[in-house]
């Protein structure tokens, strides 16, 4: 089961690890039921003595209701971290972007260099609010029935 | 000059929290090292990470004696060691990550601003908000004292950049979720 995206009614997203079904089950249970009924999705919270009084203070919001869980093999953001790409799909962002770019037969160095760079950023630019912020595959979608049983 | 007086670092938590800014925290050896070697110098081995990842510590940032500009990620509590939560028992948690762009779609950072005050300005970007969770149980070490921009998936691992205290100690349990919104303001 080792990483999960979970994308939240409100269109907002996180990525957590859990051992098992179980363990997922019970952490998306527990905060689906709280948003079901508009309680909090915050932790316990302490006051710090090692900060100004103005400093500390104990914040709230509310919980969310899970939409969708996708699971991953590993982190999503581990997509394109060790800056690694395909030879043949980077001379591809190179030629399509030259071409997309050039002017009078100039290019401007940093619009190719950026668009190269941008091969191995994690996350897409634009993603709905109910579709992963991902570039890697999920490689499935978790069974939500179990949050019938909250709601 | 990255560090104070030249650069300063704020977070808020929460929307509800959004004017307050708080004094405790810490730009590392890494991200001054950004801009002397990567920046200013094109470097080819200093260079940014291909997504940046935010975490959460246990450790506080303190004034000098928790971290410090040469911490590093460790599961020793010892020093200036900064050491993450979740690291023995996850129960949920895993680093949230923030995209390497401005203003996309996604996870990023915001348009950045300009503060032109001789002592304290700079430029200025925040991120998104990020949601960490939610947790399936109490994660091994628990308390959540600060965040940290850092890279990489790998808890306990990784570079440092930047680091800043949470209003308030959080201890997280079955069904919690914590938010961060980092900002960076640079001098």
């Amino acid at each position: 089961m080792p990483f999960v995206e979970i994308i939240y009614e409100t269109g907002n997203k996180s990525v957590a690890y859990y051992e098992t079904d179980e363990e997922m089950q019970s952490a998306l249970s527990e905060h689906h039921r709280r948003a079901i009924n508009g309680e909090p999705g915050t932790s316990q919270s302490a006051l710090r003595n090692d900060l100004n009084p103005g400093e500390t203070r104990i914040g709230s919001w509310v919980a969310e209701r899970i939409k969708d869980v996708l699971i991953y093999d590993q982190h999503p953001a581990d997509y394109g971290e060790d800056q690694l790409m395909d030879v043949a799909d980077v001379k591809k962002v190179f030629n399509d972007t030259i071409k997309e770019s050039e002017m009078q037969g100039v290019v401007h160095v940093q619009t190719v260099a950026a668009a190269i760079r941008d091969m191995s950023n994690s996350m897409v630019p634009e993603p709905k609010a109910h579709e992963s912020q991902f570039k890697m595959e999920e490689t499935a979608k978790a069974d939500l029935s179990f949050l019938k049983a909250v709601e | 000059m990255l560090n104070e007086p030249g650069m300063h670092l704020h977070h808020k938590e929460t929307p509800l929290e959004h004017n307050r800014e708080l004094n405790a925290v810490l730009a590392f050896q890494r991200m001054s090292q950004l801009v002397t070697d990567y920046v200013m110098g094109a470097s080819g081995s200093i260079t940014p990470p291909a997504s940046w990842t935010l975490a959460l510590s246990t450790t506080v940032v303190g004034t000098g004696s928790n971290m410090a500009r040469n911490s590093v990620w460790s599961a020793t509590v010892s020093g200036s060691n900064v050491n993450e939560i979740g690291s023995t028992t996850a129960n949920g948690y895993a680093r949230q990550t923030i995209a390497k762009s401005i203003n996309t779609g996604s996870i990023d950072w915001g348009t950045s601003t300009f503060d032109s005050t001789f002592s304290t300005g700079g430029q200025s970007t925040t991120a998104d908000q990020v949601t960490f969770g939610a947790f399936s149980g109490a994660p091994s070490p628990n308390g959540a004292n600060s965040w940290v921009l850092t890279d990489g998936s790998t808890l306990n691992a990784g570079q440092l950049y930047f680091a800043g205290d949470t209003a308030a100690t959080r201890t997280f349990a079955n069904g919690d979720t914590e938010k961060v919104t980092p900002t960076l303001k640079a001098g």
